[in-house]
């Protein structure tokens, strides 16, 4: 049990090593304190943009901007209503987050340049919305930061001000640490590896992607709230494109997806230009270089220098991986345990999923037209059909991807409306991928974790903090999510990263994360697709033994017709967007419709 | 007055023109090798360098500046290719933005040691009387940059768009794979497409020089409309990279000139943004099959 | 006596001894040895105003040479540290690098920014002599402190009365433009100007503001042709107004006269603007302008170009001059405290100047400035402001446009 308690520790270690860094500052000149505060603002931009950047997988060029609310923010508070200096941060903290609202709510629906590209315009609009304001923000001549004072104390030498920073500097890696090691950042984690894969678990990606904008932008504001007495007068050019891009630098060159990636990438970038006043006008041009030379040489940032160096000195013991054996058997004794948490023991005599009428087209394609078809409750049913038949398409339209164009989908008899793919799971849907879709970077464990649902965004921040205090709940859904890993075999890999697995183990890896979310209907798109033969029987078995411990209905999409006939309890055959035949295997096979448009025969 | 919008619409082709050059080198390394070229205005920049020196202090006719300087841009780019994006070709698209990021970066810090200057002046190509139109007055500087932008915008675009060169680069964007078993040489195709999208942006620094200016500010000034103007173009999109620069270059004089001059500024980030919005796909899209 | 008491008496005696030796040089003032004056200055040597901060780094260092090839400062040789800057946080880090771990004597600003106005609110409070070359942004003089002197460029209030007897050099005009960038410098002219123009019942018919690095001014030129000024102010630097001028023809901006901030009359603007730019008038701030036939500009340009042999464009510039000639204030100022220099006796020094030039120092040194007079409450050395008017592709002083203002505080 590696994690178990041990969570508090771990993400102590950053804070105390920020800490004693500040602390020992404290021993030497203004000039070191100051140089100080200034990395402590950069490591907390550090740790926000690893949420954001890293994790979410959103690019930004908006984060000087966002630092530049949090400081403006608390200037404006304090020069026009006289409020205190904390309240000022608290303020200019909010209004970051705001920021961050207002940005992530456009920025979901972007990837890639194109986000880029919208970050960047909001850059630009605060920026020119500070310059312009002039009665408030003092315009392009700058706004003098009054004097900060906290409970009658004045705030003036520069090791209060470390002080003052180093404190929340910490809290804030605290916090960072917890999402990021936590239930928050495996979501996270799990939507950026695959958006659909994570969407069909009931992870809202949208609000995942504008959670982790406000976080990161009320970080990055609380940063330049704090140090904005520092800077003493307050222009917007500080705050301007170059400054986001510096530090959209951070966790890239430090390590995008650790918080110690943001610490290191923060606290050492934003010390460069401080080390490199030796070199006087070349410090842009060794600096720029520097980095392209960290990014071409090591893609993982410094934090994989660091994986390196200790890989080659020992210090770090690289334990070989438990060998990947694709031929673990299944312990009926686990699905046993992980049956007992289920709540649809003998669903016999119910239907499970009913379409009538179901259509979808794009163009002037028919895609899939007026398809009715009735999965029995506790059954294996098969549906298979040439290429382009529109399998794929109608198992979409079924799971929520695709919304029909015309007909009634009904599960368990519910009429699904226009919901989004996320809430099946809800309605005892689960689903697997035709091109795998585990969540690559995380562990199996944390797969299936993520299969045991409540994954919406409050719900995981608060399972992040369980998490990291060790908390009875977290304990239990860990224990949920081995027996199931045990129950395909594979609980000796469970901390291993999936994606790192064979393909036909990445296959349990996804079976399990379906069975713990308790589905009472299971929707395998071609579940042997790219696997061996030996492979192809045990999973032939799991499925089997899923479906007769738990009575977990299944509908399965197959190219394999042999695995099909094999598994399967009744079967449907799809051409050019119909059924054409429907039955038990053996005959429906054996049916000259099917024989013609399949194998071309007759 | 009627009067006032001819200025204004002339104003704005001239600059929408050069806008337009810069847009389409880089829609042309991004079409080719899915990357965005965030260092783009640097080879711009580095262009209008390059103009400086060869009719400056080599003396060279401006004919000569036209061939070379696009030449020497189009190597500089090819090789930035071949040593730093090359070994990172297959990493996080994040890390190629910020190489390109700070590549830009370098290259203008590079360019400002030696030329540590406020800002070099160039003499135009033209500069005969101007045109008058009745009360409209066209420089022949202006009319050279409108028409002889526009036309090497269009003739990169034929070239990309014609030759066997812009097919292999298409296959190779579409499939990579695909392209090395029907015999395309990767590494090829993205250093040639480098060369080509850097000997634009050169072209685009040769026309930037006497209207602009030579600095090394000219990186940030000529890469933020650039973007813009392939965004709005669609980003994949020759026609529309040059559609797009036309289309800011008359709205930001149109805005500066009828709303507020702080509006010049922001205006183009706010079409940035409508068309994002609105038209994600850019307003001149090249047909493509959107993926289910 | 135990190892692990033993390791705390060693540890205590360590941090006793680190404490002293903190606290042994408080009795002399920092910065200065037997032999030796540190002067410590920062301004931007990377970016957009890198001319301006690397100009005032080598202009400075030419003065620097000078005095220590002349024999130093009574004995003593003065040394230039010179830190990098951009932000106002990284000029409050230069500030502090250079006081606090150079410990130098005293400071010089290179740079007119509000960054360089942020790092002054430091040295205010550290009560350090300190020198800026080029500020003009008010917020470097408020509030007022005794220590903080100002050089070559003087507070924006002149520098808009200055450009105001430029506008009515050709006689009063009935209706002016002014085009202002985005700059803080250029902003804090233009809002000085503004009542100028008003109070003299002139016409104020267009007020275009521009980016900083805008290119393209069809739309300030198109409202500027329509309202048909006779004067033109461009409160910009030489970039922005070259091109104003240079574009204004093809938007039918004719026959008008262009008065200019001192920050564009620079070696870049001639080239933008060619024939177009005969007769322009500007604010200078020197009585001579480069390359002109007078002694004193000889002398230094020759010794700058002996100094620095490939020289980027374009140099020296303003910048050069006017750093050049701080630090030739500051050694005086220097060698009139005498043997021992004190942060107090040097600010004293610097209020007995009374027309103070150079060649105080030697007859070695180049009075290219005007000459500086400080007082208890002033502590603006340059009193008087010039104009240069382009003539044949160069810019040369008008003779009798001195203007003399009076800084108040009785000099």
């Amino acid at each position: 049990m590696k994690r178990d308690g041990t969570g508090f520790r771990e993400l102590a270690a950053p804070v105390l090593l920020v800490w004693a860094g500040a602390a020992a500052s404290l021993f030497f000149d203004r000039y070191t304190q100051y140089v100080a505060a200034l990395l402590l603002v950069a490591i907390m931009v550090g740790v926000a943009l690893v949420i954001l950047v890293g994790l979410a997988r959103m690019i930004t060029l908006a984060a000087g901007a966002m630092m530049g609310l949090g400081a403006y923010g608390t200037a404006a508070m304090m020069v026009h209503l006289d409020a205190p200096f904390l309240v000022g941060v608290a303020f200019g903290t909010a209004l970051g987050a705001l920021g961050g609202l207002l940005l992530g709510l456009p920025a979901t629906r972007f990837r890639g340049h194109h986000l880029a590209m919208v970050t960047m315009v909001f850059q630009f609009v605060v920026i020119i919305v500070i310059s312009e304001w002039d009665s408030l923000t003092g315009g392009v001549e700058g706004l003098r930061m009054p004097q900060a004072t906290i409970a009658g104390y004045a705030l003036k030498a520069d090791w209060e001000y470390v002080v003052l920073i180093a404190f929340f500097a910490g809290l804030s890696i605290l916090f960072a640490g917890i999402l990021i090691r936590g239930h928050f950042g495996k979501a996270l984690k799990a939507m950026s590896a695959t958006e659909v894969g994570a969407e069909a678990f009931g992870i809202n990606v949208a609000g995942y992607q504008v959670m982790a904008f406000v976080i990161s932008s009320a970080i990055i504001a609380l940063g330049g709230a704090l140090f904005a007495p520092e800077i003493r007068i307050l222009d917007p050019d500080q705050y301007g494109i170059l400054t986001s891009v510096l530090m959209l630098a951070y966790p890239i060159v430090g390590g995008m997806t650790s918080l110690w990636g943001g610490i290191i990438g923060g606290g050492l970038l934003r010390a460069g230009p401080e080390l490199l006043r030796v070199v006087d006008e070349y410090q842009e041009l060794v600096y720029a270089a520097i980095v392209i030379a960290v990014i071409v040489f090591l893609p993982g940032g410094l934090v994989e220098l660091y994986s390196r160096v200790a890989a080659a000195l020992g210090v770090k013991r690289t334990k070989a991986p438990p060998p990947d054996r694709p031929s673990a058997p299944i312990r009926a004794a686990a699905l046993g345990r992980v049956a007992g948490t289920h709540p649809l023991s003998d669903p016999k005599g119910l239907v499970a999923l009913k379409t009538a009428g179901v259509s979808k087209s794009y163009g002037s394609l028919k895609a899939v037209s007026a398809v009715d078809l009735t999965v029995a409750a506790g059954s294996l049913h098969g549906l298979i059909g040439p290429n382009g038949a529109g399998k794929t398409t109608f198992f979409n339209t079924i799971s929520g991807f695709i919304p029909a164009d015309e007909g009634t989908i009904e599960i368990f008899g519910r009429r699904m409306a226009d919901e989004p793919a996320r809430t099946r799971i809800r309605f005892g849907v689960a689903r697997t991928f035709q091109n795998v879709a585990v969540y690559r970077t995380l562990s199996c464990l944390d797969n299936v974790i993520i299969g045991l649902g409540e994954n919406d965004v409050v719900a995981s921040l608060w399972h992040s903090i369980d998490e990291a205090v060790g908390g009875r709940a977290s304990r239990g859904r860990r224990e949920l999510a081995l027996n199931a890993l045990d129950a395909v075999g594979l609980a000796n890999v469970a901390d291993e990263a999936a994606g790192s697995l064979s393909l036909g183990n990445q296959r349990r890896v996804e079976i399990a994360r379906a069975i713990v979310s308790k589905p009472k209907l299971i929707l395998l798109d071609e579940p042997v697709s790219g696997v061996g033969a030996e492979e192809e029987e045990r999973l032939k078995e799991l499925l089997r033994s899923l479906n007769r411990e738990l009575g977990v209905t299944m509908f399965v999409i197959e190219h394999n017709i042999r695995f099909v006939v094999d598994l399967c309890e009744r079967l449907s055959v799809m051409s050019n967007g119909r059924i054409i035949a429907e039955g038990a295997p053996a005959e429906v096979i054996k049916s000259a419709d099917v024989r013609r448009v399949y194998f071309g025969e007759g | 007055m009627l009067i006032d919008f001819l200025f204004v619409l002339v104003g704005g082709l001239k600059f929408g023109a050069i806008y337009a050059l810069g847009a389409i080198g880089l829609v042309v390394i991004h079409k080719a090798t899915k990357t965005v070229n965030f260092a783009h205005g640097a080879l711009i920049m580095l262009g209008a360098y390059v103009t400086f020196f060869l009719l400056e202090l080599f003396k060279l006719p401006y004919w000569a500046v036209y061939v070379l300087a696009p030449t020497l841009v189009g190597a500089v780019s090819a090789f930035l290719e071949f040593a730093i994006l090359r070994p990172i070709r297959r990493a996080d698209m994040f890390i190629v933005i910020i190489a390109t990021v700070f590549l830009a970066i370098a290259l203008q810090e590079a360019v400002r040691l030696p030329y540590d200057v406020e800002m070099l002046a160039v003499a135009a190509v033209l500069e005969g009387d101007p045109l008058f139109l009745g009360d409209l007055i066209i420089t022949q500087e202006s009319m050279w940059i409108i028409a002889g932008a526009f036309l090497f915008a269009i003739l990169g675009a034929l070239l990309f768009a014609q030759a066997g060169l812009g097919r292999s680069m298409r296959a190779m964007a579409q499939n990579i794979r695909g392209a090395q078993l029907c015999g395309y040489s990767v590494d090829g195709v993205y250093v040639f497409a480098w060369f080509v999208g850097g000997g634009l942006a050169g072209l685009a620094g040769v026309f930037s020089a006497p209207s602009l200016g030579v600095s090394p500010e000219l990186m940030v000034a000529t890469i933020v409309p650039a973007f813009v103007a392939a965004v709005i173009g669609g980003f994949d999109s020759l026609r529309g990279a040059i559609l797009g620069g036309l289309i800011l270059g008359i709205l930001e004089n149109v805005a500066a000139a009828y709303i507020s001059a702080g509006l010049k500024s922001a205006i183009s980030f706010l079409i940035l943004f409508a068309v994002l919005m609105i038209r994600p796909e850019g307003l001149f899209p090249e047909g493509r099959v959107r993926k289910v | 006596m135990n190892a692990r008491s033993l390791w705390r008496t060693g540890l205590a005696a360590t941090a006793l001894a680190s404490l002293t030796m903190v606290a042994a040089p408080a009795s002399a003032q920092q910065g200065v040895s037997a032999t030796e004056i540190k002067i410590g200055g920062f301004g931007a040597i990377t970016g957009p105003i890198a001319f301006i901060g690397a100009a005032s780094r080598d202009g400075m260092q030419l003065a620097v040479d000078q005095i220590n090839a002349n024999g130093g400062i009574n004995g003593r040789k003065l040394r230039l540290i010179y830190e990098a800057g951009g932000t106002p946080a990284e000029f409050q880090a230069a500030a502090r690098k250079l006081v606090e771990q150079d410990q130098v004597f005293a400071v010089m600003i290179g740079s007119g920014s509000t960054g360089a106005a942020a790092a002054a609110d430091y040295l205010r409070e550290k009560k350090i002599p300190t020198y800026a070359l080029t500020v003009a942004v008010p917020k470097y003089y408020d509030p007022f402190a005794p220590n903080m002197f100002s050089g070559t460029v003087p507070h924006a209030k002149f520098l808009a009365e200055s450009m105001f007897r430029i506008t009515t050099s050709w006689g009063t005009p009935k209706n002016v433009a002014l085009v202002v960038t985005r700059l803080a410098y250029h902003k804090s002219v233009a809002d000085g100007l503004k009542p100028k123009i008003e109070a003299a019942k002139i016409q104020l018919s267009v007020v275009e503001e521009i980016d900083s690095g805008a290119r393209d001014m069809t739309a300030p030129l198109v409202a500027i042709a329509k309202a048909k000024p006779d004067v033109v102010i461009l409160a910009a630097d030489a970039a922005e107004a070259g091109f104003i001028i240079k574009q204004a023809p093809e938007k039918g901006v004719r026959g008008v006269k262009w008065v200019l901030a001192g920050s564009a009359a620079t070696d870049a603007f001639a080239p933008i603007v060619g024939k177009l730019g005969e007769g322009v008038r500007s604010e200078w701030f020197f009585p001579y302008y480069f390359g002109e036939d007078k002694v004193e500009m000889q002398k230094f340009e020759k010794a700058w170009k002996a100094a620095y042999t490939s020289p980027p464009p374009q140099r020296p510039n303003l910048y050069d001059m006017s750093a050049y000639n701080s630090m030739m204030m500051m050694a005086v100022a220097l060698k009139r405290a005498g043997q021992t220099p004190t942060w107090d006796n040097v600010v004293t020094a610097f209020q007995s100047f009374r027309n103070v030039r150079a060649s105080e120092l030697g007859s070695w040194a180049a009075d290219i400035s005007s000459p500086e007079s400080f007082g208890p409450k002033d502590i603006q050395g340059n009193d008087r402001m010039y104009q240069v008017e382009l003539k044949n592709g160069k810019w040369v002083v008008r003779p009798g446009a001195e203007y003399v203002f009076d800084v108040g505080g009785g000099s």
